[in-house]
């Protein structure tokens, strides 16, 4: 089965706001269309009318030139749309087989009963179309990130869906899960299937995509053929306005380093690690997922176990000893997943930016805290970064993403940190916040912060970084610095096909 | 997602903002329950009003106020403290065979004091560092706690206590003579000390930064240790807390009973604790919760025992309305976090 979609007109109104202003968009069987546009530009409202959980003011959905009238999730469903989520959800502890049927498991011979072995064999079958080998009777959550998503589109193919929207969905990807997904999105199109990818990543756009949509403010600014546009061209369609090329580094590296770290070891995941945090400068840590990076900086915050190594701290008094706990005083850590662990979601954005500095406020015998002086520097803060929110009394669950990681980034700039770590900074995060949070870790390093950065974004990696140390299977492999760093190399080094010799 | 928020704060219906002013003020929701059944008593529930009653029920507070206060530290933070009732029977029946054997007030008070603050330490220990679940700690404190009681007093109750001490905690004070009441009414010692203790904790859970930690510990615990708060610490001084205040119970209870006994908070009354503590605002999530509001709580449940005494219904009947609000509570509660 084949289909193309088009929709029509689409208008969506919230109170005060026009979410979606006329979006039209045609997407042809075979087709693959990316979808780009700030956080708040209107793409998930756009993908909620096709999903039936908007319904549009105007405009109407066709799907092979056929009006359907989409007003609950299960028409979406009847009508061969299907989603594959960028936060995943399922059961962890039923089977893949289960869960791919889980709303429709074929009747066993005994009333009430499943038919595990015809839910498997199905399972099965959907899997090898995409050209995977999950066992379809593994617990669901023995699998990889990347694995689970894998069944997720199995479900969606076995369900029948001929049209399949991509969220967002290489975010939470190593790199080789990257390159699968990318090959099953090429079986799909191969199949004549309609797709949408909705993504921050330029590159996957040029590489995956045949033609583009920008939404920016509700309205679709530009549309074609991926192969007529600059990847230039559709930032500046995103934004709305041109952006200057990153800016030559000047910076002063120099003096004993800050931190230094030897032979860092925990049992199974880090196997001696050496590494040098220099004043002023922007280390790149760089490295597949689960190779040791966020690993590292856990075991040496004291957040993980630390079975071996030392590490030293340099101030000016001379370098001495460092321990966990002083550390992670005096380190801005911004983690990988800033709502389980960098925001108070459910606090109001004031809070979750003076949670870092409370001493700061904190008078008398009694360390009364002054309310009024924590509102106003959280305000200063928003000004400053230019946090979109409501007010400073909005609680943090309610921002964007971008937004919310630069609440996160607020909560620790206050501490004017000697050591700043970034676990992932501009995850989910849309362009124009990239860009913002880019310039913002160059101008802390300027001011003398020693930077560590880990990204999965290449190009982040090569445009930020001074200094690139590459960690493989829990030890440094190698490092780069400076001119030195591209891109190719860089990749090759993580995953080992070459051999290290930058 | 920012838009949807901004319509939210903007462009809303009066109805819509009432609504957002009442969730980000959680403890309002008590306090208007409490006004609500005041008036409604008042004027159905014959002698609810008189002075005398209302001293009453203003010396009742004293009796589960403290063990209200101590669980929403401990909620507050991210946990629970099913221990504090029977911990205040073992507090009390130790401090009070004391007091029998020395005639020493203070030795006495001592002792139940110190016995409640081991037991919240022995909770805050096993639950802070131990990482154990606070559920399954305080279950096994509470037992622990009930069968010390029984073995010490061999389940007979402690008789003879000092008069000093029974004259100066259950003493009412200010006697002043009202026109409908025959018979001298007086504030109870009881309540005074509640409204102290709670005017005081309130004060440091919502004002200092120690208050702040607690409320970051239950928010996340993650993001507070991560963050530079000493979460453990956090979560095993609250347990402590709760344990002080059930040694103060143990003493206010004694006093009051002349007695102490293996079962001076009776089991339903747990109930009432956690009840008072959630309609007050507080979450079983952690992160929130406060003195006002569960001090409200407490009142609102307190003048429904009361009325239906006065009415002569059943309290089984009030145990009934109890639940049932607690559940309506807690389902405003879910509500209100969409």
């Amino acid at each position: 089965m084949t289909a193309t979609l088009h929709m029509e007109g689409v208008t969506k109104a919230f109170p005060g706001v026009k979410a979606l202003d006329c979006v039209s968009i045609t997407v042809q069987a075979g087709e693959v269309m990316g979808l780009v546009g700030v956080n708040g530009a209107g793409k998930s409202t756009l993908m909620n009318v096709l999903g039936g959980i908007y319904m549009p003011e105007e405009g109407h959905v066709e799907i092979n030139g056929r009006r359907v009238e989409l007003r609950r999730p299960s028409d979406a469903d009847e009508a061969g749309i299907a989603f594959i989520h960028q936060e995943l959800l399922y059961f962890p502890t039923l089977t893949v087989a289960e869960n791919m049927f889980i709303s429709r498991l074929p009747a066993g011979r005994l009333p009430f009963t499943v038919d595990k072995r015809a839910a498997q064999n199905r399972a099965g079958e959907a899997l090898g179309q995409l050209g995977s080998a999950i066992r379809p009777s593994a617990p669901m959550e023995t699998l990889s990130v990347g694995e689970k998503q894998v069944v997720e589109i199995a479900r969606a193919v076995a369900q029948g869906a001929d049209i399949v929207i991509f969220d967002e969905p290489s975010s939470s990807l190593s790199i080789k899960e990257k390159d699968a997904l990318f090959a099953i999105v090429r079986k799909l199109k191969a199949e004549g299937k309609a797709i949408i990818y909705i993504s921050h990543f330029l590159d996957e756009i040029e590489e995956l995509c045949d033609s583009y949509a920008v939404l920016r403010n509700g309205r679709l600014v530009g549309s074609g053929s991926v192969a007529t546009v600059t990847r230039s061209q559709i930032v500046e369609l995103i934004v709305g306005q041109a952006m200057s090329g990153p800016a030559a580094r000047k910076r002063k590296i120099g003096g004993a380093p800050r931190l230094t770290l030897s032979g860092i070891r925990r049992d199974g995941i880090l196997h001696g690690i050496d590494l040098e945090f220099k004043r002023g400068e922007v280390l790149g840590l760089w490295g597949l997922l689960g190779s040791g990076r966020t690993e590292l900086i856990r075991s040496i915050l004291g957040l993980d176990p630390m079975h071996g190594g030392s590490m030293t701290f340099n101030d000016d008094g001379g370098s001495r000893p460092i321990g966990h706990r002083e550390l992670l005083e005096r380190t801005a850590y911004v983690t990988e997943n800033r709502r389980t662990d960098g925001l108070f979601l459910d606090e109001a954005v004031w809070k979750n930016i003076s949670a870092t500095t409370l001493d700061q406020y904190a008078a008398g015998r009694m360390r009364v805290l002054d309310k009024a002086a924590e509102e106003r520097t959280a305000i200063s803060m928003i000004e400053r970064l230019t946090i979109r929110t409501p007010s400073h009394r909005a609680r943090a669950a309610n921002l964007s993403g971008g937004n919310q990681q630069k609440v996160v980034f607020a909560k620790w700039l206050n501490r004017k940190p000697e050591i700043l770590i970034l676990d992932e900074p501009t995850r989910g995060v849309d362009v124009g916040a990239k860009r913002e949070i880019g310039e913002l870790v160059e101008s802390l390093a300027d001011s003398g912060s020693s930077v560590l950065l880990v990204t999965s974004e290449i190009e982040e990696m090569v445009a930020l970084a001074d200094r690139v140390a590459v960690i493989r299977d829990g030890v440094i492999a190698s490092e780069a610095k400076g001119e030195s760093i591209t891109e190719a190399d860089l990749m090759a080094a993580a995953m080992g096909t070459e051999a290290a010799d930058a | 997602m920012v838009d949807e928020s901004q319509f939210r704060a903007s462009g809303a219906s009066p109805g819509l903002k009432l609504w957002h002013w009442i969730s980000a003020n959680p403890a309002l929701l008590p306090v208007a329950l409490s006004v609500a059944m005041a008036i409604i008593f008042a004027l159905t529930v014959p002698k609810f009003a008189d002075l005398r009653n209302i001293m009453n029920i203003f010396g009742q507070l004293g009796f589960l106020g403290f063990l209200c206060i101590g669980m929403t530290y401990v909620m507050v933070a991210g946990g629970i403290d099913l221990s504090s009732y029977t911990v205040v029977s073992a507090s009390a029946v130790v401090g009070a065979t004391a007091m029998v054997a020395t005639d020493s007030t203070l030795l006495g008070c001592v002792l139940m004091l110190a016995i409640g603050c081991s037991f919240g330490i022995v909770n805050g220990i096993a639950v802070a560092y131990l990482r154990m679940i606070p559920f399954i700690v305080t279950l096994s404190t509470m037992v622990v706690a009930e069968g010390f009681a029984i073995w010490f007093t061999q389940a007979q109750s402690v008789y003879g206590l000092p008069d000093a001490f029974i004259d100066n905690f259950s003493a009412r004070i200010l006697p002043m003579t009202l026109g409908i009441s025959p018979r001298p009414v007086g504030i109870p010692v009881a309540g005074i000390a509640v409204l102290v203790a709670a005017l005081a904790l309130g004060f440091v859970l919502s004002r200092t930064i120690y208050g702040r930690r607690v409320y970051l510990t239950g928010a996340n615990e993650e993001t507070a240790r991560i963050s530079g708060v000493k979460v453990r610490r956090i979560e095993f001084s609250t347990y402590a807390i709760a344990g002080i205040m059930a040694g103060i119970t143990a003493i206010v209870l004694t006093a009051d009973l002349g007695t102490a006994t293996t079962a001076m908070v009776r089991d339903v009354r747990l109930m009432d604790i956690i009840a008072a503590t959630v309609i007050g605002g507080a979450s079983l999530k952690g992160g929130k919760g406060s003195i006002l509001g569960t001090m409200f709580g407490l009142l609102f449940l307190t003048m429904l025992s009361n009325a239906f005494n006065l009415l002569g219904v059943s309290p089984f009947i009030a145990m009934v309305i109890k639940g049932s609000v607690l559940v309506a509570v807690i389902g405003l509660d879910v509500l209100r976090a969409k």
